[in-house]
């Protein structure tokens, strides 16, 4: 009786975290497992900042002529094309109006449909769009506008901007 | 001969083990350092407007220009944005005013000529609220700017 409480005794004794630890086999996996969590964190974090945006490419051409800036096509017979015109207007009730081509003053809707119909060619990535906003249009439609001549493959996209520096253009509030 | 013992007491101690710590802290520094540059570059975080398309930005020199809302305590500056009910950031800067800005884009675009000036646009502001801060940046010598958007499938 006394013999086997000693042995219980002794196996007690050693069941610390040291003896485990001389008992145990194979590859330790605890740095592993520390640096995959900090690397999982990392990720998932700079996935939060800047997994959910892009971009639309603008040129900013000013009011009245292109510049200085145009660019020459590369053939020198070539028919320049003529830059295409989207005029976008805020009706009173808040209302984004939109003339294009044909179009005369129809909902941005209207605007998309029509764009999306743009016949692909091979100069349709040559195209210039200058979308002319006036002042009170909601931000949010002229990037509509721009991103649906994106995908109907215009990227010649420019947003025209006017040549005043003084006082701020009226707002609705 | 004498065996090894290798169960029982541990042999004499031999100072703490030191790489799994500098591992760590390795990740943490490069995690910080990456997030850190990530926050401060961006300024307020603005509702963005929605896009199906879009491209992804591949210039190496960027700067951000943020229009948020004169709202909820944000920084007024005194100058033309207020009256716009802006207020515009650089690289998370606020701009007291249009020549700011200028300098600002100019100095970008001298260090880098391909410079591309991403234009971070609250989703409710009208575009007249907006073209003030391209004209600045058009007049200072970009030839374009890039909105950001948000992904819409």
């Amino acid at each position: 009786m006394s013999a086997r409480r000693r042995n219980r005794e002794s196996v007690l004794r050693r069941r610390d975290a040291l003896h485990n630890y001389s008992l145990h086999f194979g590859p330790n996996m605890t740095p592993m497992v520390d640096i995959v969590m900090v690397i999982l964190i990392f990720f998932m974090a700079t996935a939060a900042f800047m997994g959910s945006e892009w971009f639309l490419r603008a040129a900013i051409p000013f009011e009245g002529g292109r510049g200085a800036d145009a660019k020459k096509p590369n053939d020198p017979l070539a028919i320049p094309l003529k830059p295409l015109d989207v005029l976008m207007d805020a009706g009173p009730d808040g209302r984004t109006f939109v003339s294009f081509l044909e179009l005369r003053r129809a909902s941005v809707d209207d605007f998309i449909a029509r764009v999306s119909q743009f016949p692909r060619t091979e100069t349709t990535g040559e195209l210039e769009v200058i979308i002319k906003p006036t002042p009170s249009v909601p931000y949010a439609d002229v990037v509509r506008v721009h991103a649906a001549c994106d995908a109907a493959g215009i990227y010649k996209v420019g947003i025209t901007v006017a040549r005043r520096t003084d006082a701020a253009a009226p707002i609705n509030p | 001969m004498r065996r090894r013992k290798i169960t029982g007491s541990h042999p004499t101690f031999e100072g703490i083990n030191a790489t799994p710590l500098i591992d760590v802290v390795m990740c943490l520094i490069i995690f910080f350092l990456v997030v850190g540059k990530l926050a401060t570059d961006r300024g307020y975080a603005v509702p963005l407007p929605g896009s199906s398309v879009g491209q992804d930005e591949t210039s190496a020199s960027i700067l951000v220009v943020t229009v948020a809302q004169l709202a909820g305590g944000r920084q007024a500056s005194g100058s033309i944005w207020d009256r716009l009910g802006i207020t515009v950031q650089a690289d998370g800067e606020v701009c007291p005013d249009v020549a700011f800005l200028e300098s600002a884009v100019r100095a970008k675009l001298r260090q880098a000529r391909d410079t591309s000036i991403q234009v971070r646009g609250d989703r409710a502001l009208q575009f007249g609220q907006i073209e003030p801060v391209l004209r600045a940046c058009g007049q200072a010598g970009a030839k374009s700017v890039r909105f950001a958007t948000e992904k819409e499938p």
